[in-house]
């Protein structure tokens, strides 16, 4: 039998809804007009007559980037990186976390804080550079993937969520089963952690996703860069003003300003795509994951 | 002729050096100058003992130059690397015209002219602003990580200074005595050339470009009109400050574009209007930003002065708050970004605009002889009530960032000659355009820029990416050079509208005394110096508008007085002394 809803549900309801929607269309919003605008003509967006759907209906901008190398060899090296960073970022953060979660780990509280000192102290760029270079990793992918491989943050959520999820209790039970540390951690640990994994996986992959200043300061190869460092400087080329330089011929200006009005709209559209196919199957862990991890 | 031949011959440079200016001076006309010049001075560069120098043979004579020319000529010169070393050379990443440097055909060009091998390492040198970012190569100079050169990386000359007195960079003056004969020839021509780049302690530690671009000299200066609409509302082209306050008035009231939102004065927040109306009432240097020294800063008589607090910045202000009261310069002229502005140009709704050129108000702009941009032309600088009529003239801004050597450089006279052969005709032609003959070719069969005979035609410029170097290489593109670019009357492109909007300026321009060169700050006084620079540059823009717009009244004395206060707060007279200071012991 169908229970009538009372006008005080009714109007939950339709607050409810208003309110979600509000906030759908604040966030589809942005997204909706970038995409059109990337397959709008470069006159249309200039000229602000872009609002909801594409005006003046073209795929060139996409032709163009795919007809680019620098983009291409930029998205699979960031796809690249986004893999190999993520799994390198989270299997250092897990061994890490897990281990000085363990109450009988000796010195765990002076490890704990040796962790933590990078993250009162950075050592500024120079002296960094300076480790990089003496390691050979300068112009190499590893320059890219191991500096700032491991986040102190990720860290401490990890450890923190071995110490909620997996008890003391747990571990004397299996040692009373004969399991060894390695046996507990590969059997026990390790099976529970999905959410701390996938959380870490997707804060590392995203983080190098986004990342540029690593490629920039420590590679030159252009068959190395990263997709956000292409942009990047697609972006710093376009925006030189004509005033700042001497002697600049205004053609050359315009043929950057226009490259990059065209492309601009089309390169969020392809920079965004990797995140959001990710994003709904590392979710259901995320709340789980972080939440728990960083709160209690 | 291959200066090779002497060496056997003489060992003794000074020997040498008689022999080298007489057969200079029947070569290449125009080097006789420097070295005669150079032979009694006691500071002259000794060049490199041992070394003979070498001389440019005589110029080609398949290329004929236009009358008067002064600038880079075509030799030929044979390889002087032999491939054995590869010299590691730091380059601005500029994936949109030069591409990938290592793959590029002016890369190779260069390496199969001059036999020199080059590994080229690109660094981003840009910030998403367009402003410059030295993050990277800050890092590797800090560090050690030395490559033997850094080409196109825009070092200021107080960084220039600061690296070549620490050892980092090579001092070349000998080098350029002894084997760069196109350098001394353009240090010749454009005899300020060395002084805007030489360090403190005297020495230069950097190679020597010229981009001698004509209109950029007054490009902080124009101001554009729409003919179409002067002549809709009957007026004629302005001529003196009251003209144009009378012209803005027609504008505002009878609207001659019919649509709304009109606006009778345009500019963005980026450009700066004073330059255009205060040259009007005293001459005004503005501030040319970058990294040149502090803004409206000028020389009288040899004394360092400051502009923008003189009775006659106060009239010019006057001027500026009539304009407010009238409605017709309006807040959004302060406020309204560039892209705002171009939206603007493309709807029509642009009367008078200051701005560097067509395309800051135009967006997408190109060369269709229909275009609405060609009917905006350039506006004469105003009389004022004084009869004060300047233009600011930029006498220094023709230098390159060229190229440094640094200690780690085991030949730096490879890579001396390596630079001196970019700075001949052919070499500069194809940095900066690419491919002979597929984007240009020398042609003598029509009129340049500057309407004599022209010297080559450009087919294809930009050059597509992966062809030519941009503006990164050591160029010799002197003003006679760039103006003898072939120039197509059916369909003139932007450089030759530029060259003739330049030409309603000079006339004008402000006696070169009184425009105060680039200076390096002393390391005691940089930091303090450049406080006052940035507490200056906010204080003169935030009067202006509010002057401009009526927030504070120029006739009102408090108002005024609280206004000039502040710059003797911000100190602005220990500013003034540090800036005489670097400018009378700057080396000359």
């Amino acid at each position: 039998m169908k229970i009538r809803d009372t006008a005080g549900d009714r109007t939950f309801h339709v607050v409810n809804v208003a309110i979600l929607s509000v906030f759908t269309i604040l966030v589809l919003y942005p997204l909706i007009f970038v995409v059109s605008a990337s397959f709008s003509s470069a006159e249309a967006i200039a000229n602000q007559e872009v609002y909801l759907w594409p005006v003046g209906f073209n795929a060139e901008a996409y032709s163009t980037v795919l007809a680019s190398p620098n983009l291409i060899t930029g998205f699979v090296n960031s796809v690249f990186y986004t893999v190999v960073g993520a799994l390198i970022g989270t299997v250092l953060t897990v061994l890490a976390g897990y281990a000085i979660s363990r109450d009988d780990l000796p010195f765990r509280k002076s490890l704990t804080f040796f962790f933590l000192i990078p993250t009162l102290v950075s050592a500024g760029i120079v002296p960094t550079y300076i480790v990089v270079r003496q390691m050979g990793l300068l112009d190499t992918r590893w320059a890219i993937l191991l500096p700032g491989a491991m986040s102190v943050f990720n860290v401490i959520i990890t450890r923190t969520f071995y110490k909620m999820n997996v008890p003391n209790e747990m571990l004397e039970a299996a040692r009373v089963d004969g399991a060894s540390d390695f046996n507990f951690f590969f059997r026990v640990a390790l099976p529970l952690s999905k959410p701390i994994i996938a959380v870490n996986l997707l804060f590392y992959g995203l983080a190098q996703w986004n990342g540029w200043f690593s490629a920039f300061l420590y590679t030159n190869s252009p068959d190395l860069a990263p997709i956000q460092l292409v942009l990047r400087e697609l972006l710093a080329q376009s925006q030189v003003n004509p005033a700042m330089i001497g002697g600049g011929d205004v053609s050359e200006i315009i043929k950057r300003r226009e490259l990059f009005d065209k492309l601009k709209y089309a390169m969020i559209v392809i920079a965004m795509i990797p995140p959001l196919i990710a994003y709904p199957f590392v979710q259901k862990h995320f709340v789980k994951g972080a939440l728990i991890g960083s709160l209690k | 002729m291959s200066p090779n031949v002497f060496s056997s011959q003489l060992s003794r440079r000074n020997l040498f050096r008689g022999t080298a200016v007489g057969l200079g001076a029947l070569a290449a006309g125009p080097t006789l100058a420097a070295c005669s010049g150079g032979a009694d001075d006691p500071n002259a560069p000794a060049g490199i003992d041992d070394v003979p120098k070498i001389e440019l043979g005589p110029p080609r004579t398949d290329i004929t130059y236009p009358e008067g020319y002064v600038g880079p000529r075509a030799h030929d010169r044979a390889p002087f690397g032999d491939g054995t070393t590869t010299f590691r050379v730091v380059v601005p990443q500029d994936a949109t015209n030069v591409g990938d440097w290592a793959t590029n055909a002016t890369s190779a060009e260069m390496e199969r002219r001059t036999g020199l091998k080059i590994e080229y390492v690109p660094v981003l040198v840009r910030g998403t602003d367009g402003s410059i970012d030295m993050t990277k190569i800050n890092a590797m100079l800090a560090s050690g990580d030395l490559p033997d050169a850094f080409l196109g990386i825009p070092f200021t000359t107080a960084q220039l200074s600061l690296y070549g007195q620490q050892g980092l960079f090579v001092a070349l003056d000998d080098y350029i005595e002894t084997y760069a004969p196109m350098t001394r020839q353009a240090m010749a021509e454009y005899p300020d050339l060395r002084g805007l780049k030489v360090s403190t302690d005297n020495k230069l530690y950097t190679m020597l470009g010229v981009n001698d671009c004509y209109h950029c000299r007054s490009s902080n200066n124009r101001a554009w009109v729409s003919q179409s609409y002067l002549d809709k509302v009957g007026g004629t082209m302005p001529e003196t400050t009251d003209d144009l306050r009378e012209l803005l008035l027609e504008f505002k009231n009878q609207n001659p574009s019919g649509k709304s939102g009109f606006l009778p004065f345009a500019s963005s927040e980026s450009t700066p209007i004073d330059t255009y109306f205060m040259n009007a009432f005293t001459y005004n240097p503005g501030n040319p930003g970058g990294n040149r020294t502090g803004g409206w800063l000028r020389l009288n008589g040899g004394t360092v002065e400051f502009v923008a607090n003189t009775p006659e910045w106060r009239e010019g202000l006057r001027y500026l708050h009539q304009l407010g009261q009238d409605g017709t310069l309006t807040r959004a002229t302060f406020s309204m970004k560039d892209t705002e502005l171009q939206q603007n140009g493309n709807k029509g709704l642009v009367g008078f605009a200051r701005a560097y050129w067509w395309g800051s108000f135009f967006n997408p702009i190109n060369l269709d002889m229909d275009e609405p941009w060609r009917d905006y032309v350039a506006v004469p600088p105003l009389k004022g009530p004084a009869g004060v009529q300047y233009t600011g003239w930029d006498y220094y801004g023709y230098y390159t960032d060229a190229l440094q050597i640094t200690s780690a450089c085991a030949s730096p006279e490879l890579l001396v000659q390596w630079t001196d052969y970019m700075m001949d005709l052919e070499a500069t032609m194809w940095t900066y355009a690419g491919i002979k003959d597929d984007n240009w070719s020398f042609d003598h069969s029509g009129k340049g820029i500057n309407g004599k005979t022209s010297l080559f035609a450009n087919k294809l410029f930009p050059a597509p990416a992966g062809q030519s170097w941009g503006q990164y290489a050591v160029m010799y593109r002197s003003s006679d050079f760039r103006l003898g670019e072939k120039v197509d009357p059916s369909a003139p492109t932007f450089e030759a509208g530029l060259y003739e909007a330049g030409q309603a300026y000079e006339a004008y321009a402000q006696p070169k005394e009184m425009q105060l060169p680039p200076l390096i700050i002393s390391d005691a006084d940089a930091a303090a110096v450049a406080d006052t620079a940035t507490a200056v540059t906010a204080a003169v823009k935030t009067g202006l508008a509010q002057f401009s717009l009526g927030e504070l009244d120029p006739n009102n004395d408090a108002d005024w007085q609280s206004y000039t206060d502040q710059f003797t707060a911000m100190g602005i007279d220990a500013y003034l002394q540090a800036h005489q200071a670097a400018y009378e012991s700057r080396p000359a």
